[in-house]
């Protein structure tokens, strides 16, 4: 089944449930209705199986666009306005869209464009472009990868759907609830976690696009009656703290889905605190698992809160050797996952696809273990990606825009641990003609070359890096700085 | 000049930037505070301050650089 059939029979059974923003609500009708003139639009205009990138600065237009994308059996390729112009240039880059939908008024991606808002093409229609490695594919969400050029991971409609029939079978919540979606569609748990597994429960849906703000979050959940919200440790540590000031009746909050960086017990016991009655879900995925892999039953959650739980039905989880060797209980090994929902592959990298499955077992790239019942604890990365606020960011990516200042001899960057999750340490070595630079200078000038979350938020100017007996920069804190 | 150097000294605990280095005039984002800092931030000085920011007070694009955080704190320790 393509996923506009999916969504249509769903969404068909619950007319009257809404989608909403600060500006605008429809109901899942009128959406229907909407959704056809833009997705007729778009189908005149491009065959099946198009590729089509989409740029909104609503959440609500994003939702919009990507129903558009599978009305018109094209493929979608999500992006977000919060991430600047050289992760969109990296996206397009990667993906060669053919067409861009977008609300934005100055954008100068150049590439044919679909205006959400005028509901008309604002430049030449595109130039079909077909491609036959995405046939039975329903999305194309990128990931950073080491080289800083994000990493394109192909979903098919029947893994999406079958994640999303997976997850509302455990994630008990009704039509009558209202979901708020505070974090970009970009994200795959968003997407499909969240999105559009509301979507299929006939959810009213609300959407707050605003940058990272937890005061917003909790007075959109207070004036909108949310009972229903997902996102980070980060994000619920915070929210938490808000909630603490406000007394504990401040919000309806009934049941919360956390995911995206590791949970630790004491921003858990944190957030238990500011959601005394709410049902916690601590669930664990990947994008390229298609994403959600296992959840914590909300009774667990005060025993194991730093558990990411047992796997959704018809989902395997081994720990394992790096060569794929089951390890016993509680041993720390390479997490592995064999599931329905799996990519079909990196975009245009089949070797990087091949890389990452073993014997059909998808490689997470996490190190962790299971208890003597199979619940499955998270400790770390195998790699050096950083995951500050639910954002994956390789060390490679951030040290490549360093080494662009002129004043900059060697870098290295690093994830440091902070009160939640990691946040983004960097050492630089200046030219000798830049000693006297201060830290100010240093990160000033940082600042204005780097997009937003990958500014470090720890520096040290050190005279040399540390290093292995071979001379390899060893991605540690150095012990000496200047 | 007390909550000044209150609020510097917070944004120092929170920045690459050792405290001698930042004034009022700098940016957040040029001392390495971004969005989950700012959070960070308020949080921290609404606990050393005693006092509790109004929502509404705390639009991020309302507080972009150091100075806008002091007169924030004033307004709220000078009631």
């Amino acid at each position: 089944m393509n996923m506009w059939a999916f969504l249509f029979g769903r969404m068909s059974a619950y007319p009257d449930s809404l989608l909403f923003d600060g500006e605008e609500q429809c109901t899942y009708q009128q959406m229907l209705e909407q959704v056809r003139k833009v997705g007729d639009a778009l189908a005149g205009a491009c065959p099946a199986g198009t590729k089509c990138a989409v740029l909104c600065g609503r959440g609500l237009h994003t939702a919009q666009a990507l129903l558009a994308c599978w009305y018109a059996d094209m493929v979608p390729i999500p992006m977000s306005v919060h991430y600047g112009r050289g992760h969109w240039d990296g996206i397009i880059a990667g993906t060669q869209p053919a067409l861009l939908i977008t609300d934005l008024e100055q954008s100068d991606l150049h590439i044919p464009r679909y205006h959400m808002g005028e509901k008309r093409f604002w430049t030449e229609k595109p130039v079909p472009a077909p491609d036959p490695q995405l046939e039975g594919a329903a999305v194309i969400l990128c990931t950073s990868g080491t080289t800083g050029t994000p990493k394109g991971v192909v979903l098919s409609a029947w893994g999406v759907q079958q994640n999303v029939e997976k997850i509302r079978r455990y994630f008990a919540v009704k039509s009558k609830d209202r979901i708020l979606i505070a974090r970009p569609l970009y994200h795959c748990a968003v997407l499909i976690g969240e999105f559009l597994t509301a979507l299929c429960g006939g959810l009213d849906i609300g959407f707050l696009d605003e940058k990272y703000s937890p005061a917003a979050v909790l007075q959109f959940t207070k004036n909108h009656k949310i009972s229903v919200l997902g996102g980070t440790p980060t994000l619920f540590y915070h929210l938490a703290a808000f909630i603490r000031r406000d007394g504990q009746q401040s919000h309806r909050i009934r049941a919360i889905a956390i995911s995206g960086e590791c949970l630790h017990e004491a921003a858990a016991r944190q957030i238990r605190q500011g959601f005394p009655g709410t049902d916690i879900y601590h669930v664990y995925g990947l994008t390229e698992a298609g994403p959600r892999v296992s959840w914590l039953p909300p009774r667990d959650f005060d025993q194991v809160p730093t558990s990411a739980g047992i796997p959704l039905a018809g989902v395997q989880i081994k720990i394992a050797e790096t060569d794929g060797t089951p390890l016993p209980a509680y041993t720390h090994g390479h997490i592995f996952v064999r599931t329905p929902c799996r990519m079909i592959g990196y975009y245009n990298d089949p070797e990087a696809t091949d890389r990452a499955f073993l014997d059909g077992w998808l490689d997470t790239g996490d190190i962790g273990y299971q208890d003597a019942l199979g619940y499955l604890f998270i400790l770390s990365r195998a790699d050096d990606r950083i995951i500050q606020g639910g954002m994956n960011i390789y060390p490679q990516e951030v040290e490549a825009g360093l080494a662009q200042l002129p004043f900059i001899q060697e870098c290295m960057v690093w994830g440091a641990a902070g009160a939640v999750g990691q946040h983004i340490a960097a050492a630089v070595v200046l030219r000798p003609e830049n000693l006297d630079m201060t830290h100010k200078e240093v990160l000033s000038r940082m600042a204005e070359a780097l997009p937003p979350y990958q500014i470090p938020s720890e520096l040290q100017i050190v005279e040399m890096l540390p290093r292995n007996a071979s001379g390899k920069i060893v991605r540690r804190r150095p012990t000496c700085t200047r | 000049m007390e909550i000044k150097n209150t609020v510097l000294h917070a944004v120092s605990q929170l920045s690459a930037v050792p405290q001698e280095q930042i004034c009022p005039a700098d940016t957040l984002s040029s001392v390495g505070i971004h969005s989950i800092k700012t959070v960070e931030l308020i949080v921290a000085l609404e606990d050393s301050l005693g006092v509790t920011f109004a929502v509404e007070d705390l639009d991020p694009e309302n507080l972009t650089s150091v100075e806008d955080v002091i007169s924030l704190a004033e307004r709220y320790k000078g009631r």
